[in-house]
C-alpha cells in the first residue's frame, strides 16, 4: 500500500466512489437484462402454447 | 456486408450476444491492470503529491461521459435521418452510463479540487459546463420516460441530444475556449508537450482503453435490454396477451 499522507482520505475516497457507482451500473443493467429477457421468453412461450 | 444491417434487431442481438463476454472481460482485465498500475507502481506528482493518483478514475470518467453523450448524438442523428430503431435504443442504452460517469467525474473532482484548490466546487467555465452535461443527462433520461409514445420519445431526445451537445464540446475544451477558472488544461493532448508525464500517461491510457471498453459491453447490454422489452411489447400487442 502506498504512503498517501495526509490525502489517504481524498484519493480512497475517489476510489471507493468510482468503484461504487460502476458496480450499481453493472448490477443494474445486469439486472435489467435479466428481466427483459425472462419477460421475452415468457410471452414467446405464451404466443406458442396458443 | 453493410454496416446498417446491424440497424436490424435480430441481427444486433445476435452480434452483441457473442461480442458481449469477450468486451467485458476486457474491460475488466484492463480496468483493474491500469488502476493497479496507477494506484501501485507511480510515484507521487512534485507538486500535487499522492492526490495525483486521483487521475487515474477522474480522467477516464469524465472522458467517458463526454464522449457518451457525442456517441448519443451519432445514433440521434440516424435515428433522426434513417428512422432505425436500434440507434435510438443505443443512445437510450448509454444515458445511465454516461450518467453515472459523469457523477463519478464530479465527485471525484471535488475530492481532487479540495486539497488543491481549497474548495470542493468553483463556477469555473470548465466545472459549470460539465455540471450542465449532468443536468442535461437527467433532462434527457426523464425525456425518456416521460413519452410514452416511443418514435415521439426518440424524436425529442434526439432533438435535446443536438441541443445539449455544446455542453459536451464546452466540458472538454473550455479550458482553450477561456482562459480563467481553476481546472487544469487538458491531461492528454496530440500535442506531446501539453500532456502529463509519461510515468502518468501510460497507466492513464490503459484505464482510460479499459474505461471505454467497460461503455461498451454496459452499452450492448443495455441495447440488448431495451429491444427484448420493446419485442416483447410488441408481440404482446399483435397476439392480444
Amino acid at each position: 500500500m502506498p504512503d498517501l499522507g495526509s490525502y489517504a482520505f481524498h484519493v480512497l475516497a475517489s476510489y471507493g466512489a468510482t468503484s461504487l457507482v460502476i458496480l450499481l451500473v453493472i448490477i443494474w443493467s445486469y439486472l435489467k437484462h435479466e428481466r427483459a429477457r425472462k419477460t421475452l421468453l415468457s410471452v414467446e412461450e405464451k404466443v406458442n402454447e396458443k | 456486408m453493410s454496416f446498417w444491417e446491424y440497424a436490424n434487431p435480430v441481427k444486433f442481438l445476435k452480434l452483441s450476444g457473442s461480442l458481449l463476454p469477450y468486451v467485458s472481460i476486457l474491460a475488466a482485465i484492463t480496468i483493474i491492470a491500469g488502476l493497479s498500475w496507477g494506484f501501485f507502481f507511480t510515484p507521487d506528482d512534485y507538486k500535487q503529491g499522492a492526490t495525483v493518483k486521483i487521475l487515474y478514475v477522474h480522467v477516464p470518467s469524465a472522458f467517458v461521459a463526454i464522449n457518451a453523450w457525442f456517441m448519443m448524438l451519432v445514433a440521434s442523428i440516424i435515428w433522426l435521418v434513417r428512422r432505425h430503431h436500434v440507434s435510438a435504443l443505443a443512445a437510450k442504452a448509454a444515458a445511465p452510463i454516461g450518467i453515472a460517469m459523469t457523477i463519478i467525474g464530479l465527485v471525484t473532482g471535488a475530492l481532487w479540487g479540495q486539497p488543491m484548490w481549497g474548495t470542493w466546487w468553483e463556477w469555473d467555465p470548465k466545472l459549470t459546463s460539465f455540471l450542465i452535461l449532468f443536468l442535461f443527462y437527467l433532462g434527457y433520461i426523464i425525456l425518456w420516460a416521460a413519452v410514452e409514445d416511443p418514435d415521439t420519445a426518440a424524436d425529442l431526445t434526439s432533438v435535446l441530444c443536438i441541443v445539449g451537445s455544446v455542453f459536451a464540446v464546452l466540458s472538454r475544451y473550455a479550458t482553450n475556449f477561456w482562459n480563467q477558472g481553476l481546472h487544469q488544461d487538458a491531461s492528454l493532448s496530440i500535442d506531446k508537450e501539453e500532456h502529463v508525464a509519461d510515468v502518468f500517461y501510460y497507466p492513464l491510457i490503459v484505464v482510460m482503453a479499459g474505461f471505454v471498453l467497460l461503455f461498451v459491453a454496459l452499452v450492448l447490454l443495455n441495447t440488448r435490454s431495451e429491444i427484448m422489452k420493446r419485442r416483447a411489447g410488441a408481440i404482446m400487442v399483435r397476439s392480444g396477451i
